[in-house]
């Protein structure tokens, strides 16, 4: 009895994980190639999240099938919020990396309103594959089981793309040196545009996934993005498996603590977590220095 | 000479205008006021650690929570005067940000800054969850008018606020900060004690936040987690100091003003979308003005004197 | 020395152009037949959004009514809103610009405990009564303010009916938890008494924080308790998540009672089937007995195409109160309707108002809800139900 409860706190756990992962990884993107936090991140996720819980109650369209369109969506937002206005920022300017988080800063105040305004404060959810598969005694919930697997899809083509691709070559070169890799002909304004049209695109489409995981409002984005950035800062920077792993760990102890603890202990877990990892193990779990 | 003695003038001027508000007996524009000085206060304390050292920090509100609570549990469990225990508080923090201070300074950049975040969101929680602060229900402090008293205490704390800055602006220390806000190793190498540098810009970032939030509390007679330990305020304050001009004097004081204004004003005349327009204001500006208002506009003066030197030279020749 | 000798100067401009922005503050004249102006504020953005809309549609619809058949005194009333950004502090300069600036006549009172806490020195210092038609916890009233009066019922009130319940069908065994904060703590804190009386035990009790991130290891809590009924003091969205929880970890309690998140609307909407048979604690019904409350529940939905929730009929509610103060005291004064406010009974579409000395509300009573079939009725108590009550509860499939 005793270890199936044990088992099932495991599964909940690893799930939580990925629900974590999905919506780190798009930040992770961005942060790893520009070290740029994009603080419109949670903002991102939530409006998407919003969107499919109308277009469900609607026309009937699931998050799944909506995430193909999510994922270009948030490309493109993406792509805009890079080429419009960080792209305005003067090259070397000295607080550039400062003043372009304090730009996604204002996005982020910026699609809070918006989604106000279209919205309103409602809260809302899909309520789709809202149950689990049974599985001799064991329950896996169907959405956050989706979620893991989208998350371990995301990370591993991310994975490809880096190591074997041309353009993830090059993505990886700007993200450790900005002017060694300019020396190389790499096109440097082009892959801020491609890492921001990533980061957003995966940040929608773990939007769309969440939809059926929880309720939200426009008010719910900032959390996320915290959270988002605990998992990165514990996998390690610009590790994608690193970021899995973080964040499965993450959810697991979110998920032992809050049930042999109390819940206030479990959710305090990224926060402390993340603290702890800065200040003892600052590269992380597989990834590089987080101190210079 | 003469443009030193004339903005000191000015902001004396400010500060006796600012000093006879309460005087006008007109409510709105007391607590009007009072939101502009509290949040400029917040600014400057920011500035010394985040725009003279460079150690951008998304967690002062920690400071700002700590202050609040230390009145609000001292009022009521101890009946103490609210002024005195906003004074502990400060002192508290104070003492709680070296050890704070010489554990976090070790982060670097955005790791830093939402290192702070979460240490703030850790304590937002375990304050929901001990029952010495109230819990989640928060305390409820002595019903009261209290809006006059906190005002001049706000003011007062702004003006040691500004003072303070101004002294860093011109001392050896203020210097020892801007050198490890450019480079951190290089100033090490030059025998700036970088470490005890930072963490005493820390603490002076810590107390200013803590008074200010002693003050709050008695302004709002309840202290709950969620409105004390406002990623809302962390963030306004923070985009106020960067918009005015991060490291400079004069920057938060604008910011703050400028920015606190036109959020009232906004909010005031578009309801349903002053979110959207304050976040586009703030991403405009920022494009506009990277390195913040003050420093742009003396960077205008400054050129046209330059250009203005040059002429009569080329008159001659 | 440079940049700070010109920035100096940038200081003297900025002030003289800050000073003279306030000098500017103006003052409104009033004139004959003026509209009678009330001032409050809602939570248009931030946390208490949701709520906000509901708010202020009820404030709306008895104001546009009121004026269609000649105000009040003769003159026609006009609401002055502002958005408190479901933050105190904002409130209080919003109401201060209220009086001070705008010259309202009366005010009303905003949402949640931590506002209205700030706000209730307001009313004090101006002595002008305010009617708080969305605060139910009884702490703001231990203050003994004399300016404030609760317009919606006590928060012990809001279990009582799901225990009934449960005593009546002999489910024994009450898991409670909730979200740790100010009002559904204190609902929490009269659910162990409450339980005794009937004969129930409470085998589980632990709150979870706000904005928790996950609810799985709680409902496993709530799992190994095996209890018959779940008792969740809960907001929307956390509602949504232990609901979907409890789904997925299989537990299936025979008595399911949220207090607030089902109250809202749109419940059966983002839950789906599954909100089949939940319960949960209203203030108001469509088809509450009470005075003008058919009548009221029409013009809502004829004015604004949905269903009145019960926040928009306390709002109603609350100015009903302040009509009946007018009418009887037949002048502005604020002391007269304080007092009328005090001591008298009134009738609204939420039933019988009347506040004790302290200004806390005794004569409002909750109703407990279910869903059926995509709508809100009320089972409990049998004087107001309306349907029979769907029990036990059980998952859609």
């Amino acid at each position: 009895m005793h270890v199936e409860l044990v088992i099932q706190l495991i599964i909940n756990g690893l799930l939580l994980g990925g629900v974590f992962a999905l919506a780190a990884l798009g930040l992770n993107v961005i942060f790893g190639v520009t070290r740029i936090v994009n603080l419109a991140h949670g903002q991102i996720v939530i409006l998407t999240a919003l969107t499919c819980a109308v277009i469900f109650q609607r026309f009937g369209i699931t998050p799944i099938e909506a995430l193909p369109g999510a994922l270009i969506g948030g490309a493109i937002l993406g792509t805009l919020i890079e080429r419009l206005l960080l792209r305005r920022l003067p090259e070397h300017a000295q607080s550039r990396e400062w003043t372009s988080l304090l730009i996604t800063f204002g996005v982020s105040y910026f699609l809070v309103g918006l989604s106000l305004a279209i919205f309103s404060g409602d809260f809302r959810s899909v309520a789709y594959l809202t149950d689990s598969w049974h599985v001799g005694g064991i329950d896996f919930p169907k959405a956050q089981l989706l979620a893991f697997i989208l998350a371990i899809l995301i990370a591993g083509f991310l994975g490809i793309l880096l190591r074997s691709t041309k353009v993830g070559r090059a993505l990886r070169a700007a993200s450790q040196n900005l002017d060694g890799a300019r020396t190389c002909g790499i096109d440097i304004g082009r892959m801020r545009t491609l890492s921001f049209a990533l980061g957003c695109g995966i940040a929608a489409a773990s939007g769309a996934l969440l939809s059926m995981v929880y309720a939200y409002n426009p008010d719910t984005g900032s959390q996320f993005t915290l959270i988002s950035f605990s998992v990165v800062v514990l996998g390690g920077l610009g590790s994608y498996a690193g970021a899995i792993v973080g964040a499965g760990l993450l959810g697991l102890a979110v998920s032992f603590v809050g049930f042999y603890g109390n819940t206030h202990f479990g959710s305090m877990m990224p926060y402390i977590v993340f603290i702890l990892v800065l200040l003892f193990r600052p590269t992380g779990i597989l990834g590089k220095p987080a101190t210079t | 000479m003469n443009l030193r003695i004339l903005g000191f003038a000015a902001l004396a001027v400010l500060l006796l205008a600012s000093a006879m508000v309460p005087l006008s007996g007109n409510g709105y524009i007391l607590s009007l006021v009072y939101i502009s000085l509290l949040f400029t206060g917040l600014a400057y304390g920011w500035n010394i650690i985040s725009g003279y050292a460079g150690y951008l920090s998304f967690g002062q509100i920690t400071f700002f929570g700590i202050g609040a609570y230390v009145v609000a549990i001292g009022t009521t469990r101890f009946h103490a005067e609210w002024w005195l225990c906003a004074l502990i508080g400060g002192a508290f923090c104070a003492a709680l940000a070296v050890p704070m201070g010489y554990l976090m300074l070790r982060l670097q950049g955005p790791f830093f800054a939402l290192g702070m975040l979460g240490l703030a969101q850790s304590l937002r929680i375990a304050t929901d969850t001990i029952p010495f602060t109230g819990g989640a229900e928060g305390i409820y402090l002595p019903p009261g008018s209290n809006a006059v008293h906190v005002y001049y205490w706000t003011l007062g704390v702004l003006v040691l606020a500004i003072v303070l800055t101004a002294w860093i602006d011109r001392s050896a220390f203020g210097l020892r900060l801007r050198a490890l806000r450019e480079d951190e190793r290089a100033a090490g190498t030059l025998g700036v004690d970088t470490t005890s540098s930072k963490v005493q810009a820390f603490v002076l970032s810590a107390i200013i936040p803590a008074l200010l939030g002693g003050g709050y509390a008695w302004y709002l007679t309840y202290v709950e987690p969620s409105s004390i330990y406002s990623t809302e305020i962390e963030l306004q304050t923070v985009a106020m100091a960067i918009l005015g001009g991060m490291g400079t004097l004069w920057g938060p004081l604008v910011g703050g003003i400028l920015m606190s204004q036109v959020s009232e004003s906004l909010s005031t005349r578009f309801p349903q979308t002053h979110l959207m327009i304050f976040g586009a204001l703030i991403v405009i500006l920022l494009i506009a003005l990277p390195r913040g208002i003050v420093p742009a506009i003396s960077e205008r003066l400054n050129r046209k004197k330059t250009a203005a030197k040059a002429r009569p030279q080329e008159a001659v020749t | 020395m440079k940049p700070l000798r010109a920035s100096k100067g940038i200081a003297f401009l900025l002030s003289t152009a800050i000073l003279a922005s306030f000098i500017g503050a103006s003052s409104r004249t009033a004139g004959a037949a003026d509209p009678i102006v009330i001032g409050t504020t809602v939570s248009q953005s931030g946390a208490y959004a949701d709520v906000g809309k509901y708010a202020l549609e009820g404030y709306q619809l008895y104001i546009n009514q009121v004026n269609a058949k000649g105000g009040w005194l003769g003159r026609q009333l006009q609401l002055k809103v502002y958005d408190d950004a479901s933050d105190p502090a904002t409130s209080v300069t919003e109401y201060q610009k209220l009086v001070q600036q705008d010259h309202v006549n009366l005010i009303v009172g905003p949402y949640s405990s931590a506002i209205t806490a700030a706000v209730a020195n307001i009313a004090d210092q101006y002595k002008m009564p305010m009617i708080s038609p969305e605060v139910a916890s009884v702490a703001p009233f231990k203050r003994n303010l004399k300016y404030i009066f609760q317009g919606t019922a006590t928060s012990d009130r809001y279990v009582y009916g799901a225990i009934q319940i449960a005593k009546q069908y002999g489910y024994k065994k009450i898991a409670l938890t909730g979200e740790d904060t100010a009002f559904p703590r204190s609902i929490a804190q009269a659910v162990p008494d409450l339980a005794k009386a009937a004969g129930l035990d409470v085998v589980f009790s632990e709150l979870y924080p706000h904005n928790a991130s996950d609810y799985t290891a709680i409902v496993q809590k709530i799992k190994q308790s095996n209890p018959d009924v779940v008792l969740a003091i809960s907001y929307f969205p956390d509602s949504v998540g232990i609901i979907r929880a409890l789904k997925q970890a299989n537990v299936t309690p025979k008595e399911l009672f949220f207090t607030i998140g089902p109250a809202e609307p749109n419940f059966a909407k983002e839950v789906g089937a599954d909100s089949q048979g939940v319960l949960f604690a209203s203030n108001w019904s469509a088809e509450l007995k009470t005075e003008g409350n058919a009548a009221f529940a029409k013009a809502f939905k004829a004015a604004f195409g949905v269903e009145s929730d019960y926040h928009s009929a306390q709002n109603y509610a609350a100015m009903q109160v302040l009509g009946a103060a007018i009418a009887s005291v037949k002048s502005l004064d604020n002391e007269k309707i304080r007092d009328f406010m005090a001591t008298h009974e009134v009738e609204t579409v939420c039933g019988t108002y009347h506040v004790d000395a302290s200004g806390m509300q005794t004569g409002y009573d909750s109703l407990t809800d279910q869903w059926q079939s995509g709508k809100q009725l009320v089972v409990y108590p049998s004087k107001w139900a309306q349907a029979k009550l769907i029990t036990p509860y059980s998952w859609a499939k």
